[in-house]
């Protein structure tokens, strides 16, 4: 055998043994657990950054328990980016986790921008979205195929909130002071809708700008149409800032907000003015799901979990839940678990997908502030 | 009844306009006192106007009253503005106005981010819990923040007065915005008056956002959103003019204040640049 045939015979057996071993290692093992990577876009040093935190301290949570005792053969890790409510950032971030972490879901975006300004993107690159806090109305429409939330859509949300104000307050006149962002804008719209349907005037629609220092102006010309309830749909920063001046201008009248009432945030910037103030949001959930996780939240964490833990949690488990059932970790395999999944046991309550990805009858619930804390309203 | 309601309603706008132009006013006097003598717009101003309301913040920490949170937001502001004059504009201060354009860009970049890094990124407030302060008079409510600005605003407005007119700094800083190299011919020590510009612009942006700090909340990012408001009152007011900036940021607070109030808020920063073209647009008749 001359020199160059050897040389051949000694490549092709090196290649021959080199292809056995990649398809020995590329065999599927079921006893090997799976990886499953998840992403999320949080704003965690932004203008919301209470919001992406308290997400955050959710999706670790969710992903410890899940790896301690998984539903089925599985090992999730979460990859996160800061996205600091910026809508580049966001993208940046969506490029990055798909084409460097090769995530196969997101499980939470923080703000209803970054879920639209990325929803496009992850349509493309066929990676399904749970979302957990986005509630743009547009994104029932804009979302597209792969984009699913848990965090009922503003649309309903403002239904909601003209239905529980008319039950429980009976106004006839109103006024809205919304954020003046993707959000803001679409409860904003929501609230003007369901307030046509129900006959309620709308006095004035006031915008809270990001960073804006001096509210009054707005609330004199508010408090010239005598509304009987005002609507506070902004950021914690300005809305803090808007029940402030409130108080400073003397100017009484029943507050009814949304979630970003409850946080943090807005009871230090309105320290003492939120006595009587009310809010609604979407449900936390009750019963020894919530005990559990309530539990195991103070135990990691110190500190008791709000509603924006919460969601994120479940959205970790929903994306677990469809990783099990499609058994690929293939983005879209995942997608398509998603659609059939009815009646999860959220902590939330029971959750479903309607065809627009958005989750099917969600619960609310109203706080009315007695002093520093919020207590629960009869609904 | 009505009558006195609308008078009551306009005064309390007026009220208002004229806290939120106190801050623009004074802010605005800094980017006319450094452009008038560098012929730059200090684009690192606003910031500096955040230091000011950040070093307030810390002294609150610390247990101090109002008069002491301006003292420490003028103090630092303007130790602030004099060492970022000193190693970095100086030494380009013979270089072309765009060097020291980029560089104004830079150093408010530099200022926002340490800001974040020292207090991070969320919001924090001055105002101590439970509070609402507030006095009544002539059926206006002044809260105790909106006192402190209007009179602390006034006090600072004559001392400006003092300092540009009476004083020799003053003179000087006049002799070297109305012509340099005659100032400099004059034996005026062209270092010195910078420094002696960044200082009182510092001063003052310090004391804007001290007295912002009484009134909202702080982040890093409020002298951008401040900073171009006060900006546009520079243009207004005449750059180089510190008179014609602090009256055009007054008026500006007011003009804002009274159209929000009476048009909404909808088109809230179009009232500003429409106050600004309107204001081009008459001075340019005039000046033919």
């Amino acid at each position: 055998m001359s020199q160059a045939n050897k040389f051949a015979a000694g490549l092709i057996a090196l290649l021959t043994l080199c292809a056995c071993g990649r398809s020995e290692r590329t065999e599927p093992n079921p006893n090997k657990p799976r990886n499953l990577r998840l992403g999320a876009i949080l704003d965690l040093t932004g203008p919301a950054a209470s919001f992406g935190q308290a997400q955050l301290k959710g999706i670790e949570l969710a992903v410890a328990e899940i790896n301690q005792s998984p539903p089925c053969p599985i090992n999730i890790s979460a990859h996160v980016e800061d996205s600091r409510l910026e809508a580049r950032r966001a993208l940046g971030a969506a490029t990055k986790l798909v084409e460097h972490d090769h995530v196969s879901a997101i499980v939470s975006i923080t703000g209803s921008s970054m879920a639209l300004a990325t929803a496009n993107y992850f349509n493309r690159v066929r990676v399904p979205v749970i979302d957990s806090l986005s509630s743009a109305p547009a994104l029932t429409t804009e979302g597209g195929d792969y984009y699913f939330r848990i965090q009922p859509s503003d649309s309903y949300a403002g239904t909601f909130l003209i239905r529980w104000s008319l039950s429980h307050l009976r106004p006839k006149k109103v006024a809205i002071v919304y954020a003046d962002s993707d959000w803001g804008q679409g409860l904003r719209d929501a609230i003007l809708a369901a307030a046509r349907e129900s006959s309620v005037k709308v006095v004035a629609s006031e915008k809270a700008k990001l960073g804006q220092i001096d509210f009054k102006p707005i609330l004199l010309r508010i408090r010239r149409e005598e509304p009987e309830v005002l609507f506070l749909v902004a950021h914690p920063q300005e809305a803090g800032l808007v029940l402030k001046q409130m108080a400073e201008l003397g100017y009484d009248v029943t507050v009814l907000g949304s979630d970003s009432l409850s946080t943090d945030e807005v009871k230090t910037a309105a320290a003492g003015t939120l006595d009587g103030v009310r809010f609604c949001l979407a449900a936390e959930g009750s019963g020894p799901i919530l005990d559990a996780f309530e539990r195991k939240f103070l135990a990691r964490y110190g500190e008791e979990p709000d509603i924006n833990s919460v969601k994120p949690f479940d959205a970790v488990r929903i994306a677990t839940q469809a990783a099990c059932e499609s058994s690929t970790d293939k983005p879209s395999d995942i997608r398509a678990a998603l659609t059939k999944i009815r009646n999860f046991p959220a902590i939330t309550g029971s959750v479903s997908f309607d065809q627009y990805g958005d989750i099917v009858d969600p619960r609310y619930e109203c706080f009315v502030y007695r002093g520093e804390s919020a207590e629960k309203m009869n609904q | 009844m009505i009558i006195r309601e609308e008078v009551s309603f306009f005064l309390s706008l007026v009220l208002s306009g004229l806290c939120l132009g106190a801050l623009y006013a004074f802010v605005a006097t800094g980017y006319s006192l450094i452009f008038g003598v560098l012929r730059f717009i200090n684009f690192a101003h606003g910031e500096i106007f955040a230091v000011g309301a950040y070093a307030a913040y810390v002294v609150w920490r610390l247990g101090f009253s109002p008069p002491v949170l301006i003292l420490a937001g003028i103090t630092v502001s303007a130790a602030i503005s004099c060492v970022v004059e000193r190693f970095a504009y100086r030494p380009l201060s013979q270089g072309r106005t765009v060097l020291l354009l980029a560089t104004s860009v830079g150093i408010s970049v530099i200022i926002r981010s340490s800001l974040a890094i020292l207090f991070g990124d969320s919001f924090v407030t001055i105002r101590p819990r439970g509070e609402t302060c507030y006095a009544t008079l002539f059926h206006l409510r002044f809260a105790c923040g909106q006192i402190y600005v209007l009179v602390v605003g006034a006090t600072l407005t004559i001392v400006l007065w003092w300092l540009v007119q009476k004083t020799q700094i003053g003179r000087r800083i006049r002799a070297v915005a109305s012509n340099r190299s005659a100032a400099e011919s004059l034996g005026i020590s062209k270092h010195a008056i910078h420094r002696n510009t960044f200082l009182l612009g510092g001063a003052y942006a310090g004391a804007a956002g001290a007295l912002a700090a009484l009134i909202t909340e702080l982040t890093p990012q409020m002298g951008v959103f401040l900073g171009l408001k006060a900006f546009t009152a520079a243009i207004i007011g005449g750059v180089g003019s510190v008179f014609g900036a602090f009256a055009a940021g007054l008026l500006l607070g007011v003009f804002e204040s009274l159209a929000t109030g009476y048009f909404g808020s909808q088109y809230q920063n179009t009232y500003v640049l429409l106050a600004l073209v309107m204001f081009l647009l008459l001075r340019s008749r005039v000046g033919r």
